[in-house]
């Protein structure tokens, strides 16, 4: 299958099997006041959200709820908890060895506990639990959990207090580093002197790559005026992505959607695809996205991963896969990166992972893409962007709640009706997004050694996730 | 919420020097029985500000508490009901708890306080 994209931009002709989602539109980064105006090849010109009035994300105060967060992860989790809550079951065995080597009657935090899922694992110590989310706390307290509402950037908890702390599958929700900073200083301080705490987080780095295209890449300007200065992004531009979105258009939102479908499905497809158009979405105020993805939902979670992949992938995965620009994987202590099984990952039950593409793909997809829009900044009309360097790291994962899942909270439709979320009639479910920054080889380690208080005694790569233990050391 | 729970908590209002302990005001309390871990409770004697600790128990109606303790008191039989009790097994089910500088009131509702900031307060 042959992507086409319309005129205004290079005309891309790569194979459809190695293309994945880097010309995914950025139209869906639609927010209030977000589309200034139309550009000259009638494609909306796109203004990032931004916290408050702020223009700079470092001069905002970092416990201050930034919009994207609100709208991609607030807004969401609460939509979707008790579905979300269903498919949460698995417990990780990497998590699990954790708890239960820690002593009896400890006091165990768990900060963004989600549905509970670790709380209570070690039935000889006790924990507490919080989540910014009240419908997934309250999906925790109807199991007899002790959990709060709370933030993790700024812990309602005095310091020192707990023997040990666990963020599972947190810090990728938070969307600058500042703020991913600050959560784990709040990590640290609550737990005693020689306290353990776990983080793991989701890698840039997917065991399975064939699920990156389900995923909507943000783009440069946004990064820039999210993440600001500082961020390990913008330091190394030249590493870092930017994955461009080509504005949407009809055309070009058919032929990728035709990439993505299974091969059963595309029979499916008809000409009367309900995308909006960029048009329509200056109508509407609230962000739309576009890019329907692929059929498999979150439903079908539950340890399934390995249905995601088509048969020919699972072919191509080799024990020696390299990511592509991403610093060497064998200079890393952790573990070697095979793909054995396609075991269930904590956050990937529904197949929504990979980020970086083997190299592989990488060598298919120089392309040159020219964009229309904007004035500034990578995406002027005279520039071009090389898309050599695939690894974005800010990404929209989308979550398909069922219809009648969203029946039962009522406010799916209105999400809808305010192009929050939209509407997948074929797999009969409203789809959200949630933002995520997926974080690359080394960056938790280096974001952690920045916090002072405690050390990094362990670090490694499991199920497509970075996840390290640090010891507080202060008092 | 229980008392374990409350002698952890403390107000992070910005400005705010301590926010520890937080005011109870109940609508509603609970008692839930919960199994005994002794080595729990050891490990949260070490930890707990006891003080406070009889305070919010007393607001919740529960006298039976010393106000002073010691570690030889650990080998008692009857201390330790009463401190697992006042610990774990009272539960303020609808409040408030109150920031003891600002005066500022967090939510308790089915057991479950929020305590997450406004904009301003942070």
């Amino acid at each position: 299958m042959i992507f086409a994209v319309r005129r205004g931009f290079s005309i891309v002709k790569v194979e459809a099997s190695s293309t994945a989602c880097y010309l995914k539109s950025l139209c869906t980064m639609k927010g209030e006041d977000i589309y200034d105006s139309l550009g000259s090849e009638g494609f909306p010109v796109l203004t990032p959200i931004v916290a408050g009035n702020n223009k700079k994300s470092s001069s905002s105060k970092v416990q201050v709820t930034p919009e994207i967060e609100k709208k991609y992860v607030h807004r969401v989790y609460d939509a979707i908890a008790p579905h979300f809550s269903s498919t949460r079951f698995a417990k990780w065995p990497k998590v699990q060895g954790f708890l239960n080597a820690l002593p009896s009657g400890s006091l165990i935090l768990d900060a963004g506990c989600g549905n509970g899922k670790y709380l209570g694992l070690n039935p000889n110590c006790y924990f507490i639990g919080c989540d910014i989310s009240a419908p997934l706390i309250n999906i925790c307290s109807d199991k007899g959990n002790e959990v709060l509402v709370a933030d993790a950037v700024n812990l309602p908890y005095r310091t020192g207090y707990g023997d040990a702390a666990i963020s599972i599958a947190v810090l990728h929700h938070l969307s600058s580093e500042s703020r991913r900073k600050k959560a784990v200083e709040e990590l640290i301080r609550i737990v005693k002197k020689g306290g353990l705490i776990l983080i793991t987080v989701w890698a840039r780095e997917q065991e399975d790559n064939s699920l990156v295209k389900k995923w909507t890449p943000l783009s440069q300007k946004y990064v820039e005026e999210w993440i600001g200065p500082g961020s390990p992004r913008t330091r190394s531009p030249s590493s870092s992505v930017s994955l461009e979105s080509i504005s949407e258009t009809e055309e070009s939102v058919s032929a990728e959607q035709s990439m993505y479908l299974p091969k059963e499905s595309e029979d499916e497809r008809s000409t009367d695809i309900k995308y909006p158009s960029c048009s329509d979405l200056t109508r509407s105020p609230a962000p739309s996205i576009h890019l329907e993805s692929i059929s498999e939902t979150e439903e079908s979670v539950s340890g399934e991963q390995s249905m995601y992949l088509p048969k020919e992938s699972e072919d191509e995965r080799s024990t020696d896969i390299k990511y592509p620009s991403c610093s060497d994987l064998t200079r890393s202590p952790s573990p070697s990166i095979h793909l054995e099984s396609i075991s269930e990952t904590e956050e990937s039950v529904s197949g929504e992972q990979s980020i970086c593409l083997p190299k592989e793909y990488e060598d298919e997809r120089s392309v040159e893409i020219k964009h229309p829009n904007s004035s500034d900044g990578p995406f002027s009309s005279d520039s071009t962007i090389k898309k050599s360097s695939l690894c974005q790291q800010e990404y929209f994962v989308p979550w398909h709640l069922p219809y009648h899942r969203a029946e039962v909270s009522g406010a799916s439709s209105n999400a809808v009706s305010n192009g929050f979320a939209r509407k997948d009639d074929k797999k009969g479910a409203v789809v959200y997004d949630r933002y995520y920054h997926v974080f690359s080889e080394g960056e938790l380690e280096r974001l952690a050694s920045n916090v002072e208080g405690a050390v990094v005694v362990d670090r490694f790569y499991d199920k497509s996730n970075w996840c390290i233990i640090l010891e507080k050391t202060s008092s | 919420m229980r008392l374990l729970t409350h002698n952890m908590l403390s107000s992070n209002i910005k400005g705010v020097t301590n926010g520890f302990p937080l005011g109870i005001e109940v609508e509603k309390m609970e008692e839930k029985e919960v199994e005994m871990n002794t080595d729990f409770l050891r490990n949260m004697f070490a930890k707990v500000e006891w003080k406070a600790l009889v305070e919010a128990a007393k607001t919740l109606g529960y006298t039976e508490l010393p106000d002073n303790v010691e570690p030889s008191m650990l080998e008692s039989d009857e201390f330790m009901r009463r401190f697992h009790h006042a610990l774990l097994e009272l539960h303020l089910e609808e409040g408030v708890l109150v920031c003891p500088e600002t005066g500022r009131k967090f939510p308790v509702n089915k057991g479950i306080p929020n305590m997450l900031l406004h904009e301003d307060e942070v």
